[in-house]
This record gives C-alpha cells, structure tokens and sequence, in this order.
C-alpha cells in the first residue's frame, strides 16, 4: 500500500516536472524566436543604446488583438516532443504571441503545424472575454 | 462508431465546422507550404504571452507525407477521415460531444445531452 502511494507521487511528481519542462522549452523556443542578429540596434552614446529597433517588437507586441491584426492566419510550428511517463508525449508548438502544449498518445506522430485560429479561437478578439487562469 | 485510444466515443463534427474545416484545408499549403492530410483533432493548453493560459480542442493537419506514420490511427467521423491525438485523460472532453465553429469562437466542443437538457427545462429564451 505504501510502495503504491510512493509511486503514485512519483508518477505525479514526474508529470509535473515534465509540463514545466514543456513550459521551459516554448518559453525558450519564444526567447530564440525574438532574437534576430541582424536587427538593428540604437547606436551607443544614445540613452537606449544597444537596445533592439526598428522591426523589434515592442511592449505592445503582447496585446493580442494588435499581433492579431498584423499576422492573420500564420501556423505555430513544432518546436518539442517531450515523453510523458507512462507513453504518451507533449507536442509543444511556437507562435509569436503564444506557446501551446498539446498531450498525445505514443503511437501517434505530432502534427508538424497548428494553425493561429487553434490558439486565438476568435475569443479573444471579444474585450469582454477572460482567459482561463 | 470511432475510437480515442481504444475506447468509443460517440463523436461528430457539425455541418459549420466541416465547411471550415474545407476553407481551411484550401488555404493551408498557401499558408504554411504544408501539403494537408488528415484531419487531426487533439487538446492543448496555450501560453499566451500575456499571462494568460486557455485550454480548447484544436483543429488541424497533418502532414500529406506523415500518412504511412498516422494511417493506423484514422477514424471515419461525420464522413471525414480524423485523427483523434488526444490522451486517456483527455477522453471525456470529447466523448459524445460535437465539435462546431463559429466566427466569434472558431472551432469549440458542444455537448448535445446538455442542449437537449436545456430545452426540456425551459431555460432557453427567445
């Protein structure tokens, strides 16, 4: 009875780690994405020097409905596969504005893309809709 | 009747979601240089970078040349070849649901049983 509690918080203990892993790696993947070398820096002696710009994204490149308007309908791509205990595996996809962790069996391949409408779902295009937290 | 994992589920797409589905697959290789193949049909949890977490069932493709990797796992629902990439625990999202779209919602599950239910209690106002 013991051993099969100690394994059942070990099984858990695993899942956890193993989503926070798949969070790391799209927040990783989204760092990787942002930095481009041959974006243009202001020069030194300025007050932001050596800060990104032109073309960079800004602090509102986070509202949503702005990154809606300018990329329409763009594909997150496959970014990681992460084995889950047990079989089974998280498909984690990249976009610009957004990462998403998709759970599937282990007999199955991931999806090489998922679309924008898979993550934006319209909704939050509504001001008056809030998020799941 | 189709299966997720090995275990039936009562599953359909209604007539909106397949006509989206169809704009979808039109546009997809323009959109993304993928040649589309099956329909795929899975839950995710999206990360936005906002903060904010939602979690919904996505709708999309895979890849024309992943065929021979998927082909052991295509269902037949609503008249449309489906991959259903969804775990155990998942299961019970899409038992005896439909998927529908709409353009306020894009692609959503809808429980039948439930509407059915609303109806029959007088809950429903015109």
């Amino acid at each position: 009875m013991k051993y099969s509690m100690q394994r059942e918080l070990s099984d858990l203990n695993y899942r956890l780690a193993s989503n926070r892993l798949s969070l790391s790696v799209a927040r990783f993947a989204h760092c990787l994405r942002k930095y481009a070398e041959t974006q243009p820096r202001v020069p030194s002696g300025n007050p932001d020097g050596g800060q990104w710009t032109g073309g960079g994204q800004d602090s509102d490149a986070d509202e949503p409905r702005s990154i809606l308007a300018s990329i329409g309908f763009s594909m997150g791509k496959l970014v990681a596969e992460i084995p889950l205990l047990g079989g089974g595996r998280n498909c984690v996809y990249q976009f610009d504005f957004a990462s998403i962790v998709v759970p599937g069996p282990t007999n199955l391949s991931c999806q090489k893309i998922v679309p924008s409408s898979a993550v934006t779902h319209g909704r939050f295009l509504n001001d008056n809709w809030k998020a799941f937290t | 009747m189709s299966y997720i994992n090995g275990m039936p589920v009562n599953f359909t797409i209604s007539d909106a979601a397949k006509t989206e589905i169809a704009s979808m697959r039109s546009i997809w290789f323009s959109m993304s240089g993928h040649k589309p193949g099956v329909l795929s049909i899975a839950w995710g949890t999206a990360n936005y970078n906002n903060g904010k977490t939602n979690s919904f069932a996505i709708v999309s493709f895979y890849d024309e040349e992943q065929h021979d990797e998927i082909k052991h796992g295509i269902e037949m629902v609503s008249g449309l070849e489906v991959l259903f990439f969804i775990t155990r625990e998942n299961y019970d999202r899409f038992a005896g649901k439909v998927l529908d779209h709409s353009a306020e919602q894009s692609f959503y599950l809808t429980d039948p049983a439930e509407e059915t239910k609303r109806f029959a209690h007088g809950t429903i106002s015109f």
